[in-house]
């Protein structure tokens, strides 16, 4: 296999897992599990000129992001590093032209985000979300530092992880990533944080 | 806890942060000796001053260049490696491997 | 009696005044057939065999701050000889068995323990390497085996077997592991070797090497210059500083390296336990407070200072190995700075300069090695530079030529 193909592991995936795990049973927070949704990632000089092409909005500045549509978020990690990820599970399509398009770029290497990371999505009141993020986080997410569209890569319950601030249709929600090997364990305690929120 | 100030990410936990190593020029791996190699690999002048070091910021996969001091612990400086390596450092490694080749 | 002491009280000089186990400090003489730079337990074990098997008695040992308040001063006294090469579990073994009759030697009780050291695997890999450590130890004629998970249950009941969600799936266990108390054995060490002769001076820093011609000729102090037959370098933490002064350049780097201890509890633990997938190893002191330390710092410095970082990861390592230490109050936490080589294996013997002898690298893991490094040392000097055979695959030359010894699985979070 020259080049692994999202489209293939898609449905495999989504047969084995939920794709709609959620929790909101102790908390005013609620989490949502959006691991099994599309996203692909890009590194390399050519690889802004090359989401540009794609007709893709691209944050002016590293640890920014950006809420294109329908919930399809563009991160911008560093100076010549981007994730496309999809919090909706509606972008499968684009994500894949992309990945396959990428193959012919120049520049543009594919960076494995899919595979290799969960993603969660918190959304509820803003200011319980900052107070339950300070006992797991020691970056400052209140809402005069962190503004919508920042990016924080740290460690987040002692693992690492990447968290932005966007929204979608007006409803700012908080994304999560981080590795996959953590993700039950990463869950958990999310989870547990949250539930002080009730 | 300790503070570094990340380049990328700005002041962190010193936790999150992974020493990388003093940045010395490596020796051409085609001429040098086995001392000389051996000297870069294992030998340190390993003394009490501002050293030029690697640092990995781990959550974000960020390598960067910081200069701090040995006893004081005191970090002086942190930059993007661009501000010392403005082009692609090859290291040959295939001719390398040529030389080794059995006789 | 209330009247003796009042009679103690009221004298002028006390009971044991004229009793004491060092001599007062002297001028420094001009001259010294062997000097000793660091006045740890490697620098008075030395001086000690040398006047004792030796009888080389014109011999300094130059000490910057006060004698063994350097890592023997810090260090957590594991003793033990099951490494995993061929090379450090016979130089290991041989120096637990002087320890074990270091008391009777100085008339003087180092507190010496022999309470057995258990490692703990969490993975199969691990108990390959601990086969196979078990096999080198037996061979040397070290007590060394593998045990399961219900023969450590059995060793230390109070043993939570699945630490951090990692069970416990079999157990080095070291017999003849041991620990002792410190601080005695470089008092006796340095008693016997002043009695023989042997001058201590304590405030005694080096400052520089005077080197003619390739050889070493003798040291600049903070009280003066003395030249010398021959110099033996016995600093630690400081082995890289020191060797410079002499136009060496070591494979060593310094990192600080942290242990703590908590308040007294009846006796619980008898062994010394430690799990490296933990980073974390854990033993009972005679006192009955609770000894524990882990890996080096995270990165390379010349500092004793503490941190939060290792203070938080060694207590929840701890506390996951023993569940009950969460209801203790921790009493200190100290750190020593550490040489540490890239195989954790000592640098040993010769030097490039002539009459000038190394003895460092001796990282996290150099209390154990005392006594065999100060007889082998000695011998090294008193026949005027053949390399013992015991200490000969420690030379630091063995970088240039790739033969590392390593030791560092067999090293890690055991010291
Ligand atoms: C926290 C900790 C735990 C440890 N646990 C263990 C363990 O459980 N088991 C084990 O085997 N080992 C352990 N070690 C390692 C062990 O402590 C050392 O390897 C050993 O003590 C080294 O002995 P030494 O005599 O060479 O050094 P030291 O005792 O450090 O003596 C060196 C002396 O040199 C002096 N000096 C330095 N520079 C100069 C100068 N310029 N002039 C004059 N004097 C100078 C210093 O003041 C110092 O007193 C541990 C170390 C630490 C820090």
């Amino acid at each position: 296999m020259d080049f692994y193909n999202l489209s293939s592991a898609k449905s495999s995936r989504s047969s084995l897992l939920s794709l709609n795990k959620v929790d909101r049973s102790h908390s005013k927070l609620e989490v949502q599990d959006c691991t099994v949704y599309s996203r692909v990632g890009f590194r390399g000089v050519g690889a802004e000129a090359f989401l540009e092409s794609n007709g893709l909005p691209i944050p002016k500045l590293p640890n920014q992001s950006l809420s294109y549509k329908n919930g399809l978020i563009i991160l911008r990690l560093s100076k010549s590093e981007f994730w496309v990820v999809d919090t909706a599970n509606k972008h499968h399509a684009l994500i894949e032209a992309l990945e396959l398009s990428s193959k012919e770029a120049i520049n543009v290497y594919r960076l494995y985000c899919q595979h290799s990371h969960g993603c969660f999505l918190i959304t509820g009141d803003a200011d319980l979300t900052v107070k339950m993020f300070s006992k797991v986080c020691s970056v400052d997410l209140s809402q005069g530092v962190f503004a919508l569209g920042s990016i924080a890569q740290t460690s987040v319950a002692r693992t690492n992880a990447i968290v932005t601030k966007q929204s979608m249709d007006g409803v700012v929600f908080t994304l999560l990533l981080a590795d996959v090997a953590s993700t039950q364990y990463l869950w958990e305690a999310i989870e547990d944080a949250a539930s002080e929120f009730v | 806890m300790k503070i570094m100030n990340c380049p990328l990410n700005g002041p962190r936990n010193i936790s999150e942060f992974v020493y990388g190593g003093e940045v010395k020029a490596m020796p051409n791996i085609l001429t040098c000796t086995d001392r000389e190699w051996a000297d870069y690999v294992f030998y340190s002048e390993n003394t009490i001053r501002v050293i030029t070091e690697w640092w990995f910021h781990s959550p974000s996969g960020y390598w960067f260049i910081a200069e701090r001091h040995t006893a004081t612990d005191e970090i002086f400086k942190t930059y993007d490696p661009s501000e010392l390596f403005n082009q692609r450092i090859d290291f040959e490694a295939t001719s390398a491997l040529e030389a080794e080749k059995p006789v | 009696m209330p009247f003796s002491l009042l009679k103690y009280g009221l004298k002028n000089d006390y009971p044991f005044e004229n009793d004491i186990d060092l001599p007062l400090p002297t001028e420094l003489k001009k001259h010294y057939d062997v000097v000793i730079i660091g006045g740890g337990g490697h620098g008075v074990a030395t001086a000690f065999y040398l006047a004792k098997y030796h009888g080389i008695t014109n011999v300094a040992i130059l000490e910057k701050g006060y004698l063994g308040g350097g890592n023997t001063a810090r260090n957590t006294a594991v003793i033990r000889s099951n490494y995993l090469t061929s090379e450090g579990v016979r130089f290991y073994k041989e120096s637990v068995d002087m320890f074990k009759g270091l008391s009777n030697e100085f008339d003087f009780n180092i507190m010496y323990s022999s309470r057995g050291q258990l490692t703990l695997a969490h993975t199969d890999a691990t108990i390959r390497s601990f086969r196979q450590r078990a096999e080198v130890n037996t061979h040397f004629g070290g007590k060394t085996e593998l045990i399961d998970p219900q023969q450590i249950k059995e060793l230390v009941p109070t043993l939570n077997m699945n630490p951090a969600d990692m069970p416990v799936l079999a157990g080095l266990w070291h017999m003849d592991g041991a620990t002792a108390r410190h601080d005695a054995v470089a008092w006796g060490y340095a008693k016997g070797a002043t009695q023989r002769g042997v001058e201590l001076h304590q405030l005694t820093e080096v400052t520089d090497v005077i080197i003619e011609n390739g050889k070493a000729k003798g040291v600049k102090t903070n009280r003066g210059t003395v030249s010398c037959g021959c110099i033996i370098q016995a600093v630690a933490g400081h082995s890289s500083i020191v060797a410079a002064m002499a136009g060496i350049k070591m494979p060593i780097t310094t990192y600080p390296l942290q242990a703590m201890v908590t308040q007294p509890v009846k006796p619980f633990l008898d062994p010394l336990v430690s799990s490296s997938a933990l980073h974390c190893y854990v033993q009972q002191t005679g006192r009955g407070e609770i000894v524990f330390g882990g890996g080096s710092d995270p990165y390379p410095l010349y500092n004793t200072r503490s941190t939060l970082d290792l203070k938080e990861s060694l207590l929840a390592s701890a506390v996951e190995m023993f569940p009950f230490m969460a209801n203790l109050k921790l009493m200190r936490q100290w750190s020593g700075i550490t040489d540490m080589t890239s195989d954790y294996s000592p640098i040993m013997g010769l030097s490039p300069v002539e009459n000038y002898y190394l003895d460092a690298g001796w990282g996290t893991w150099g209390f154990k090695s005392t006594p065999i490094c100060g007889k082998s040392m000695a011998e090294l000097v008193a026949s005027g530079g053949k390399v013992p055979e015991i200490i000969a695959p420690f030379a630091m030359d063995r970088f240039d030529v790739f033969r590392q010894v390593n030791e560092m699985g067999a090293t890690a979070a055991s010291h």
